[in-house]
């Protein structure tokens, strides 16, 4: 005869609220009170004549997939002010700092001797941060509606982007002021390559909607609310 | 039982209209209005919260965590004035679009 442990609500609880809390979508508050209200469902469930074994998977099934949960909630806390405001200062002050060692770059070659008609390269550069913050909003704003996977992507790799598209351009600059192109130094373009920019800021774009593209074409199937078709 | 889209557009005004009677909690919420409509309105329990955490955030709504009587901690949710504000502007829309539906199809308003 087969010697079956008996189901233990409360430890069944703490695992599925151990396995949702490891969710980076919802904080420990949204966890409680999906937890919360899991109790409340499993005691219907119960009174309705279910055993409590069978209670606690219907209530489980009932709050839906987990996968579309996350994204729902992530929406949310995308879509809070607050949240969006310090991702795009964050992100800013990343634009930021990488066009200003583009400039501390341009700095060390003017006192090698190149021209300050370098000013005319430099001066584009300077709207870097602009564009990164324009990235980031567009990204914030992809991540509320539609796909939050593609946009926090897009939201780290756009200013990445931007400051070593920024890096290439001085660099380049900088060479040629200096004597053509024959001279061209190749320890700033390897570094700009290697460190900052297009590997860290377009190749995970690049890599990132490839990977998303099909979510992000399905994003408007995934609703808050069941379908009736 | 109605399509998603119409759940989907009315779930804020079902919300703060059930709010209006008295605060109440997420599970609660759901079971009311699936009782109340006999079943046509069906949310997918889980997708409510993000709702209502949306709501919050607009300051529709506020919410307290409070003990229920089973002991475990519950989060109770009611109206703020900016809700009451949007629940007139939503009624009113509401009842427009029924008032012009009800004369293209010449029927009378149901009040039950």
């Amino acid at each position: 005869m087969e010697n079956r442990t008996p189901f233990d609500l409360n430890e069944a609880i703490r695992r599925w609220q151990q396995n949702l809390g490891a969710s980076p979508a919802l904080n420990a508050d949204n966890v409680e009170e999906l937890v919360s209200h899991l109790r409340a469902s499993v005691q219907r469930l119960q009174a309705d004549g279910l055993s409590v074994e069978e209670a606690f998977l219907a209530a489980t099934r009932r709050l839906g997939e987990r996968a579309a949960m996350e994204r729902e909630f992530a929406k949310v806390r995308m879509s809070n002010s607050g949240t969006r405001f310090t991702l795009c200062l964050v992100w800013l002050a990343v634009g930021i700092g990488l066009a200003l060692s583009g400039y501390f770059y341009y700095a060390l070659s003017l006192r090698r001797g190149a021209s300050e008609l370098l000013l005319l390269i430099i001066l584009p550069s300077l709207l870097i941060p602009g564009l990164a913050a324009y990235i980031t909003s567009l990204a914030c704003r992809l991540a509320g509606r539609r796909s939050w996977h593609l946009g926090w992507h897009f939201a780290l790799s756009g200013p990445l982007a931007a400051g070593g598209l920024a890096g290439c351009v001085l660099w380049l600059g900088v060479s040629l002021q200096s004597g053509g192109w024959g001279k061209i130094d190749p320890m700033p373009i390897f570094l700009w390559i290697c460190v900052p920019g297009p590997v860290f800021g377009v190749l995970p774009a690049v890599l990132v909607v490839w990977h998303y593209r099909k979510k992000l074409r399905d994003a408007g199937q995934v609703g808050i609310f069941k379908s009736t078709a | 039982m109605l399509s998603r889209e119409l759940v989907a557009a009315s779930t804020t005004t079902l919300v703060l209209s059930i709010l209006t009677e008295g605060e109440d909690y997420g599970y609660s919420l759901i079971q009311r209005v699936k009782e109340m409509s006999g079943g046509e309105v069906q949310w997918s329990e889980g997708m409510l919260y993000p709702v209502l955490h949306w709501m919050e955030n607009k300051e529709l709504i506020e919410s307290e965590w409070r003990e229920a009587e089973s002991g475990h901690r519950r989060k109770y949710y009611r109206l703020c004035a900016k809700g009451r504000k949007a629940l007139h502007m939503e009624k009113e829309q509401w009842l427009a679009v029924h008032k012009l539906l009800t004369q293209l199809w010449k029927t009378e308003p149901r009040l039950t």
